[in-house]
């Protein structure tokens, strides 16, 4: 069977990337005999937050699981690993290796840290025949983790203590990560990223040409804005993304959101070629607080059942709190979705 | 065809760093472009598309709220597809490998980075490292002195000092010299580093010891306020002196100076945090380190033995302490173990000896009026630790803390200038160690009302007028100028260290901003503090110079004059332990007192 890639993917720092993580550990340690593999595009497991001096959850790895890591991350873990092959992935934090876990222990786990990278290391792992692989996100970083087969979003206080305000801005987030995919119909034209004016009349010359567009790179909000503006002239256009991340990173979410609104009402149709699978939204009340007359950082949280019921209510994916919860819910998500892969 | 790099400040105003770097690749021959600072992301990711960069390097001063601006730089990038064909690597002030990594960077460059890591990596090379540039040597500041004394009649009673006392000790000995002998003799280091027994050595040994070093090795009882570590502590220990190498680089802070040479102290009771004070120190261009023991120690017959932590100040003194300390030290990291001033004074010098390190520290008159070990018996063990540091080839600073106890400079320098001429008649080579702080003599007297140069610039030129002899003032340097605010407390390190400097002296001992008012271990924060301020009194004050004023020079003759006369009393008293007793080289109006630690344990061979 195939392996099945599942990225956890952040709104922020601090969001619960690394909890949710282990919570799934938690729940394949206990399950069905799964194989597993883990990476990260980041830098996860470390015993203190490099921003705020603040300790974070570390991640226990079992024997038998592979793990594709920096050498240096080795050097701050004390689980050990059997190596079994060099990546041929060169990080900031040294090579990339690919080992099997023989003795428990935590893990800094720090892996290719972006989407080309991440795909060899991906098919690396498969060859060695695991059952599922897991990404760990890094911050809000979200591009590299089109090369996993379903995601995770982890988002909460950190991102944005004010709840209902969270709540929208996630609701968006997840319309924007399950945009449909689109075929392309007629007359079909391609274009690369749309990153300056001269980049857009080039695309707009080329959207009043064709039937399809395609655009294969990223878009900058203002442009994307220019698009909704001239819509009257681009009525029953195909505009054909390459994934839903490139949308995502197009500027500020709901801006982003409100103007895709804006295309389709227009009568554009917006799609992508790959789809993304989202499985589920974990949420995390944990922010860290700035002490102005310290300093320094503290622990401190919002409403823990009020972001849950928001959150819930605003995206249309199954939403949890894997510390209060456990991580049941989201792996059974993960296995629902496993079944039908 | 060599390849294209773009530059590109990820921020509203600096750039610099990025003009270095860009001059550097441009030298190396290659292709660059360098972008003006406060672009969006947008511009720049379109720029390295229209100009077809093989390589990005952005820098960014990192601030509140960067990271997010960077993650989606590193984000836009990728999804724009460039990542595919061109690697990107941050630079700043900030910037460690670890967070390039979280941010999605392909390489870091952080403060202390070279055009040669750029180069390496825009090659796409693994950058080794050179660790010769970086690899300090271990440098004997005695090396070139003659030890001559230079003035005609302090020689002679140095001469005749040296030959009463060498005539008083002839064939006396103490517990503390038998401890040593046997250390010398009898223990195999080499045995001993491979894990062989060594009970012939301490069936002797103990029967010299106190009995509470005794009970430890006839029944196994520790000092009370010392336990053993574990394996797991020491399996923990390795693993941070391994983890402290991957990134450690030693370097100088002299800027253009070779001297003086840098020391820190370090004796937290625990070894284990010695050590990781001892790696921030070398890690911030310490030159070497200088191990204190409790007081206790100094008061105890005999050492314990095995891998000790001690609950109190001052780490103890045994084989296994001292060498775990060595094993975690930079090889161009001077060492010093202190045998100045106790009952085990003779034996430290062996045990140093033994295991490695590069410096004692020896003074019988610090220790006889001012540390509380009785005048014979530290005359006595003071010869034998001589003859030891002389055999061991380890240089022994000679310290005048008696200064702090109020004894006039010159009545220390006195003392201390016995010791060194003593020291070279044994084949040793001495260190003159005077303060060069604040100290009660200055208080009482006012040479220090006005400033604290000119009295510490008399000190170092009296002292030089005499003997031809390596200086390290100490210990600390601006003790006691030094208050709670840490501010306050490196800006007097940074002063005295320039004063040093400008006065040419071999080395110096520095304080931690928190040393006097810590109210427990010193912290590595404060260590740091001293550290980076005496590096910046360096880069101030590179080569320049200082002329005596007028002061200065007549308190130096006044010393020299002191010294004369103090020495004079001395050959005149004919008896040094007397001379001791007496007073002559610091009184109890002066605050010095004949110690009693040790009474009566002189005994004919």
């Amino acid at each position: 069977m195939k392996t099945l890639v599942i990225g956890i993917a952040g709104t922020a720092k601090n969001t619960g990337k690394t909890t949710t993580l282990s919570s799934i550990l938690k729940e394949i340690k206990k399950g069905p005999g799964l194989s597993l593999a883990l990476t990260s595009i980041g830098y996860d497991g470390e015993s203190f937050d490099n921003v705020t001096g603040l300790p974070k959850p570390r991640i226990h790895v079992r024997p038998g699981a592979l793990v594709a890591v920096s050498e240096r991350g080795l050097l701050f873990s004390s689980a050990k690993l059997e190596l079994i092959r060099e990546a041929g992935v060169m990080t900031p934090m040294g090579k990339v290796v690919i080992g099997r876990v023989v003795k428990q222990g935590k893990l800094v786990l720090a892996g290719p840290n972006n989407r080309r990278e991440l795909r060899l290391v991906l098919d690396q792992l498969e060859a060695l025949g695991v059952d599922i692989t897991i990404v760990d996100g890094a911050l809000s970083r979200i591009a590299p983790m089109v090369e996993a087969d379903a995601l995770v979003l982890s988002t909460g206080a950190s991102r944005c203590r004010e709840i209902p305000r969270l709540a929208e801005e996630s609701g968006c987030m997840a319309d924007i990560l399950t945009t449909p995919a689109l075929e392309s119909r007629g007359r079909v034209e391609q274009v690369a990223s749309i990153l300056n004016q001269a980049g857009f009349n080039a695309f707009f010359e080329k959207c009043l040409a064709a039937d399809t567009v395609r655009i294969q790179g990223v878009i900058g909000e203002k442009l994307l804005a220019m698009i909704a503006d001239r819509s009257a002239q681009l009525v029953g256009k195909h505009l054909v993304f390459g994934d839903p991340m490139k949308l995502l990173l197009a500027g500020e979410i709901k801006s982003v959101h409100r103007i895709l609104d804006t295309l389709e009402k227009g009568g554009i149709r917006v799609g992508v070629e790959k789809q993304v699978r989202l499985l589920a939204v974990t949420v995390n009340p944990y922010f860290p607080k700035y002490r102005y007359n310290k300093g320094d950082y503290e622990a401190d949280y919002v409403d823990k059942d009020e972001l849950l019921r928001s959150i819930t209510e605003s995206v249309r994916v199954p939403c949890f709190d894997v510390v209060a919860q456990g991580g049941q819910g989201v792996f059974g998500e993960l296995m629902r979705f496993r079944d039908s892969f | 065809m060599a390849k294209k790099i773009l530059l590109a400040p990820v921020d509203p105003v600096h750039d610099i760093g990025l003009k270095m770097v860009n001059r550097g690749l441009r030298e190396a021959g290659y292709d660059t472009v360098l972008l003006p600072p406060d672009l969006s992301t947008e511009e720049i990711i379109q720029a390295i598309i229209d100009e077809k960069a093989d390589t990005a390097v952005l820098s960014r001063t990192l601030g509140y709220g960067v990271a997010n601006l960077l993650a989606r730089f590193v984000d836009l990038a990728d999804a724009a597809g460039i990542r595919e064909k061109v690697r990107i690597a941050i630079g700043g002030m900030a910037v460690r490998p670890e967070l390039a990594q979280e941010l999605g960077f392909d390489a870091s460059f952080g403060p202390g980075s070279t055009v040669e890591e750029t180069i390496a990596f825009v090659e796409g090379k693994e950058f080794i490292k050179d660790t010769n540039l970086s690899r300090k040597q271990a440098r004997d500041m005695t090396e070139g002195y003659s030890y001559k004394v230079k003035h005609g009649r302090i020689g002679e009673l140095l001469e005749k000092t040296t030959d009463m006392i060498l005539a008083w000790t002839e064939g006396k000995t103490s517990p503390g010299v038998e401890r040593a002998i046997l250390r010398d003799e009898l223990w195999d280091v080499n045995k001993w580093r491979g894990g062989q027994p060594t009970t012939g050595f301490f069936s002797e040994y103990a029967g010299l010891c106190d009995e509470i070093v005794r009970n430890y090795y006839e029944k196994g009882e520790l000092h009370p306020k010392t336990r053993r570590f574990t394996d797991k502590d020491v399996e923990k220990l390795r693993a941070h002196v391994e983890r402290s190498r991957v990134d450690l680089q030693t370097p100088s802070i002299q800027h253009t100076l070779k001297k003086p040479i840098i020391f820190n102290q370090y004796g937290t009771g625990c070894p284990y945090m010695d050590i990781a004070h001892i790696k921030a120190s070398e890690a911030y261009g310490a030159d070497g380190v200088v191990h204190f023991d409790p007081s206790w120690g100094a008061r105890t017959e005999g050492f314990f033995d095995g891998f000790l932590t001690h609950q109190e100040d001052g780490t103890v003194i045994t084989p296994d302490n001292l060498m775990h300390i060595c094993e975690s030290l930079e090889k161009g990291t001077l060492w010093q173990v202190r045998a100045h001033r106790g009952l085990n004074t003779p034996e430290t010098v062996v045990l140093a000896g033994k295991l490695g390190a590069h410096l004692t520290k020896i003074n019988i008159c610090y220790g006889s009026l001012g540390a509380g070990t009785e005048p014979a018996r530290l005359t006595v063990d003071g010869v034998a630790s001589i003859r030891y540091a002389a055999k061991y080839k380890l240089p022994f600073d000679v310290v005048t803390n008696e200064e702090l106890c109020g004894v006039p400079a010159y009545k220390a320098f006195a003392g201390m200038l016995i010791v060194a001429h003593l020291g070279a008649a044994l084949g040793g080579r001495s260190i003159l160690q005077p303060l060069f702080c604040y100290s009660p003599e200055v208080m009482i007297s006012g040479q220090m009302e006005d400033n604290y140069v000119d009295f510490n610039a008399a000190k170092i030129t009296a002292l030089r007028s005499i003997m031809d002899a390596p200086i390290w003032p100490g210990a600390p340097i601006g003790f006691l100028t030094q208050d709670e605010d840490r501010v306050q407390s490196s800006t007097t390190t940074a002063l005295h260290t320039g004063l040093a400097a400008m006065l040419g002296v071999d080395a110096i001992s520095i304080a931690s901003s928190d040393e006097a008012y810590s109210g427990g271990p010193i912290t590595v924060p404060s260590k740091v503090d001293t550290l980076r301020s005496a590096a910046e009194s360096f880069r101030f004050f590179g080569q320049s110079r200082m002329e005596l004023g007028r002061n200065a020079v007549q308190w130096s003759e006044e010393i020299v004059s002191g010294i004369e006369s103090v020495l004079e009393q001395v050959v005149e008293k004919g008896d040094f332990v007397q001379a001791l007793y007496d007073g002559i080289l610091g009184n109890r109006e002066d605050g010095a007192y004949p110690g009693r630690n040790g009474l009566n344990t002189v005994t004919q061979k």
